[in-house]
């Protein structure tokens, strides 16, 4: 009797302490890292355009901080096209685990673009990622938008995409029209402003174009700019939008500052635009997390053997975003606090 | 015959006494120890809120800085509004915040809002570039911040203190019942045989405690008496052919009184205070999730084929109910097969795999078919217990069980409500299932120990009910009546109003799961202060009609309060009113219902008497399967608050035609007379 009553005081105690503690304790698990496994080494060859820089450095750190063993062969062209086929002829030789190749135009001159079968030229028997490449479909480097249908070929996708870009030039100000200039020329340019006004109308946004003349043998000549841009001022747009294209980018100094001279703010989803030229807005995938991605794919066929045919393409969330205050300031467009929390200001 | 060794009445005044003062001391302890905590609270409070505006207005501050140092002019800061308005949505102490020039003009403010004169402006941070001061910030606490926290804090601690206080008394009630009434009650019985000359049985349980030497004094002089009667026995044997039948007689008379006897006497059975404990952590398990099961059913809504959403989120608690009341009668045949005890123990598996796999629910299908184990676990315990009172506390005792399996389920009710309401606010809903678990764990352990099982069921040859039974209720005119506009009215009210549509109501007005139990809670506090003392005082009138009908008409005003008071400061409170007032309305008619109930199944008469008031119990349940659905269909079209309403003038209508009718049946009644 004695002991029953016992016992059951204590019970209840237990109970009522037990409440009590998790009253008062907040969980909190730790996370474990990664360990480190005693795997085999893998090598991993990574052909670069000028040497291994953010992008670059971002993909290998990635994959030693996931604990793999691996040796890297680093090889850059030095900017020089031509030195590919060396490159090419490397990798059949070495045999490495992966190969990693850098932009679009190492990537389709070591693996060649969609539908080559065997070949001399081109890598098609080892495992490759492509890093850094805007837009491998545009470029003809992959089959499908979510993943390559290649059998050996894998990569990520850091493209913005076009809802994020709109939110937040809406969150920046008030977009009812988006101005876009571009050449009839080029394919990809028409198919991106078609994508473009598609999107704008979900958000309830009308999209005004204008062509750049085309010069005298086809594509426009960078005079061509400037008359498109004051064309297109006259249509009071709230804002320009830049689209792929090779020609902008090329004369990108002249093409942005044509821009400010019409008064016009410009928002680019590249880098490039707002860092060498006078873009006013930029929303863009950061080099490093370029890198991870790509190293997210890498680690997959390294670790677990994943076939890359059928490796689904990620795409990136997180994106930075940039304002030109030179140009902001100019122009007398000034960010509004929430963005300002959020954005990188450039000087 | 001589008298009782000792008075049973006179224990109850020691074992009550212990407890009164018990109760005293620790309210004055917990009372104090609430006052000084909230003094110091006070104290660390306001100047801590000020400092935080500072911190909010210099986290602002940084940030216009960091606007002003890119170039951009002080009076073309745009956004200004949405932005702090976002950084004072995790701040509700302060009221607004402004930017102001160097002239001290306004030139931003958070909002439109304008703030009253006895709030206090902090106005230290500067903005500015490079250590020129372009303006200030100004911020505005809100002035009744403090005593609103304080308020919450206040209402929280005197809800744990009044639940600290239920469960000491629980636990102390027990500890009497097990320590001190129930031995000396035992050992006063076989004294008192004593006295008429029986020594047969022993004292169970020799404890090292001073009854327990007691005890084993009593057992010594028992055992010493059988012996020596043995003893005579074994002599008296040798003597038996040449003995005359007068001593042989005298021989047979003596062995009645004083030979042993293994079977335990009746005195010193089971007691009902073996079941308290068990049972109370039982329904406390079942109570925790009182204050916002209807809520996670909401939250975890989705698509159910061929359900509409209002008796999809309202399953969860109707099928439930639907399922006690159809099982607890089936469960009654079961307790006479396997006991009580064991009986009980499969009724917990249940109740703790229902309630740990409610804990892991991750949609409403799942969470339907958890409610629906915990159902059958709810019936099959609750029978369980009822049959072990009934036959620990005999025929005499019978109002006395009953009394604690209710006063463990009301207790249970207002503990499990406002403790669950306040676990689910800092745990969550999933943990505090799974807390429930525990204690449903803690019940069977408890019963382990405590509950010795012997015997067959009490109600083993009870009547069984059939489905004629519900056709005598239902032919019955004034059966009917009872029913259709006093019982269902009572239990529908129950289920709708109080048990979903509260926290329904609480929730879509912003209140937390805390707030929502103690509310709750108000309701089991008013059914413990004046359950007994109503009925007794209807007992005592003798007329119950006007009790019951009186209840019902308080019930459907009470209910109409929230409609009525929508919108208004301190909702909450109003709608702790309104429920009081349903717990007092209720004290009126639940015990005057059940009165009426037994002088109507009189007039059946027969041996179906107790199978037609077994099939009312089912038949009134229909009520609170009816609760919940009716409720979220209501709200579906009209809102919680005038969903309360409409259920209220429901009530009231059906209050007042009771009312009529007996009034009507009372005058015809004594004109038939004259």
């Amino acid at each position: 009797m004695q002991r029953r009553i016992t016992t059951g005081w204590v019970a209840v105690s237990l109970l009522l302490g037990v409440l009590l503690g998790i009253l008062i304790t907040a969980p909190a698990t730790p996370l474990h890292a990664q360990q480190p496994e005693a795997a085999e080494r893998h090598h991993v060859y990574i052909a670069t355009f000028r040497g291994c820089e953010e992008v670059c450095e971002a993909f290998k750190s990635y994959l030693l901080d996931r604990g793999l063993a691996v040796d890297f062969i680093e090889r850059s062209i030095e900017r020089d096209t031509a030195r590919i086929p060396e490159l090419v002829a490397e990798v059949k030789e070495l045999q490495p685990d992966l190969l990693v190749t850098w932009g679009t135009a190492i990537s389709l001159g070591m693996v060649g673009p969609a539908g080559t079968a065997d070949s001399e030229a081109y890598v098609t028997d080892i495992p490759a990622v492509y890093l850094y490449v805007a837009d491998p479909l545009g470029a003809g480097l992959v089959n499908r938008p979510d993943m390559s249908e290649r059998p050996n070929l894998a990569g990520a996708n850091i493209q913005v995409p076009l809802e994020a870009q709109l939110r937040v030039m809406q969150s920046y100000q008030e977009v009812d029209r988006i101005g876009v200039v571009y050449g009839a020329d080029e394919l990809n340019s028409v198919a991106a402003v078609t994508a473009l006004r598609v999107a704008a109308s979900r958000f309830g946004i009308e999209v005004i174009e204008q062509q750049l003349d085309p010069g005298p043998e086809g594509p426009p000549l960078p005079e061509s700019i400037a008359p498109a841009m004051q064309a297109i001022a006259e249509k009071d747009p709230d804002i320009l939008v830049t689209v792929s294209s090779s020609f902008l980018i090329q004369n990108v100094e002249a093409y942005t500052a044509a821009a400010v001279e019409a008064g016009l703010p410009l928002f680019t989803s590249a880098e490039l635009p707002i860092r060498q030229g006078d873009a006013m807005l930029a929303l863009f995938a950061s080099l490093s997390s370029i890198g991870q991605v790509a190293g997210y794919q890498a680690e997959q066929i390294l670790r677990e053997g994943a076939d890359p045919a059928t490796l689904p393409t990620p795409s990136l969330r997180r994106f930075t975003l940039l304002i030109n205050m030179p140009v902001a300031l100019a122009l007398e467009r000034y960010p509004p606090m929430l963005v300002l929390q959020i954005a990188e200001l450039m000087d | 015959m001589g008298q009782k060794v000792i008075e049973e009445r006179g224990l109850k005044r020691l074992s009550y006494g212990l407890i009164v003062l018990t109760l005293a001391l620790l309210t004055a302890a917990l009372s104090g120890v609430a006052y000084l905590s909230l003094q110091s609270f006070e104290r660390v409070l306001q100047p801590r809120l000020e400092a935080k505006a500072g911190v909010v207005a210099s986290v602002i501050g940084s940030e216009i800085d960091r606007a002003l140092a890119a170039g951009i002019p002080l009076e073309e800061l745009r956004g200004f509004q949405p932005f702090a308005a976002a950084i004072l949505e995790d701040h509700p102490e302060i009221l607004k915040i402004e930017l102001r020039d160097s002239s001290g003009q306004t030139l931003f403010a958070s909002s439109e809002q304008s703030v009253p004169a006895e709030a206090s402006w902090n106005e230290t941070v500067a903005v500015g570039t490079a250590g020129a001061e372009a303006g200030r910030l100004a911020v505005a606490v809100a002035p009744g911040y403090v005593t609103d926290r304080l308020r919450e804090i206040q209402a929280e601690i005197l809800v744990i203190l009044l639940v600290a206080l239920f469960l000491t008394f629980e636990v102390l009630l027990v500890v009497v019942a097990m320590f001190v009434t129930e031995p000396v009650r035992r050992l006063s019985h076989l004294m008192a045989d004593g006295e008429r000359g029986f020594f047969r049985h022993l004292v169970p349980g020799e404890t090292r405690d001073e009854i327990g030497r007691f005890a084993a004094a009593f057992n010594r002089v028992v055992r010493r008496e059988q012996e020596r009667f043995a003893a005579l026995e074994e002599a008296f044997s040798r003597l038996r052919p040449t003995a005359p039948p007068e001593l042989s007689a005298l021989m047979q008379d003596l062995g009645e009184r004083l030979r042993p006897e293994a079977r335990p006497a009746a005195a010193t059975e089971g007691s009902i205070a073996d079941v308290r404990m068990p049972l109370f952590l039982f329904f406390f398990a079942t109570e925790l999730s009182r204050s916002f099961l209807p809520i996670f059913a909401r939250d975890l809504y989705e698509p159910l084929p061929g359900l509409s959403y209002e008796l999809t989120i309202a399953l969860p608690i109707a099928l439930y109910l639907f399922l006690v009341a159809i099982l607890t009668p089936m469960a009654g045949a079961l307790a006479g097969r396997f006991g009580s005890r064991l009986l009980f123990l499969l009724g917990l598996v249940p109740t703790g795999v229902g309630l740990l796999m409610t804990a892991l629910a991750n949609d409403i299908a799942m969470l339907i078919l958890w409610r629906a184990v915990n159902a059958v676990g709810f019936a099959l315990t609750t029978i369980a217990a009822l049959d072990y009172i009934a036959r620990a506390a005999g025929r005499s005792r019978r109002a006395e069980g009953m009394a604690i399996y209710t006063a463990a389920f009301v207790t249970a009710g207002l503990c499990g409500t406002s403790i669950g309401g306040i676990l689910a606010d800092r745990l969550g809903y999933h943990a505090t299932f799974l807390v429930a678990a525990a204690v449903t764990l803690l019940s069977a352990f408890m019963l382990v120990i405590n509950l010795r099982d012997r015997g067959t069921s009490a109600m083993g040859g009870g009547v069984r009910l059939r489905l004629a039974d519900f056709g005598t209720v239902l032919a019955n005119p004034r059966f009917q009546l009872l029913i259709l506009i006093a019982a269902i009215p009572t239990q529908l009210l129950t289920t709708g109003y109080l048990f979903y549509a509260t926290p329904m109501l609480l929730d879509s007005v912003g209140y937390s799961t805390s707030v929502i139990g103690q509310t709750m809670m108000v309701y089991f506090v008013v059914m413990i202060l004046m359950g007994v003392p109503m009925a007794r005082l209807a007992d005592r009138v003798g007329r119950y009609r006007l009790f019951a009908g009186a209840g019902l008409l308080l019930a459907g005003l009470a209910a109409m309060l929230p409609s009525s008071l929508e919108g208004s400061a301190h909702f909450a409170l109003w709608v702790a009113l309104s429920m009081g007032l349903v717990g007092v309305a209720h004290a009126l008619c639940i015990p005057s219902q059940g009165a009426i109930l037994l002088q109507e199944a009189d007039r059946v008469g027969g041996d179906r008497r107790t199978a037609a008031i077994s099939a009312y119990r089912v038949l009134e349940r229909i009520g609170s399967v009816l609760g919940p659905i009716l409720a979220a269909s209501l709200a579906a079209l009209y809102g919680y608050a005038w969903t309360i309403g409409l259920l209220g003038l429901y009530v009231l209508a059906c209050g007042l035609l009771f009312t009529a009718i007996s009034l009507l049946r009372a005058r015809g009644g004594a004109s038939a007379v004259n």
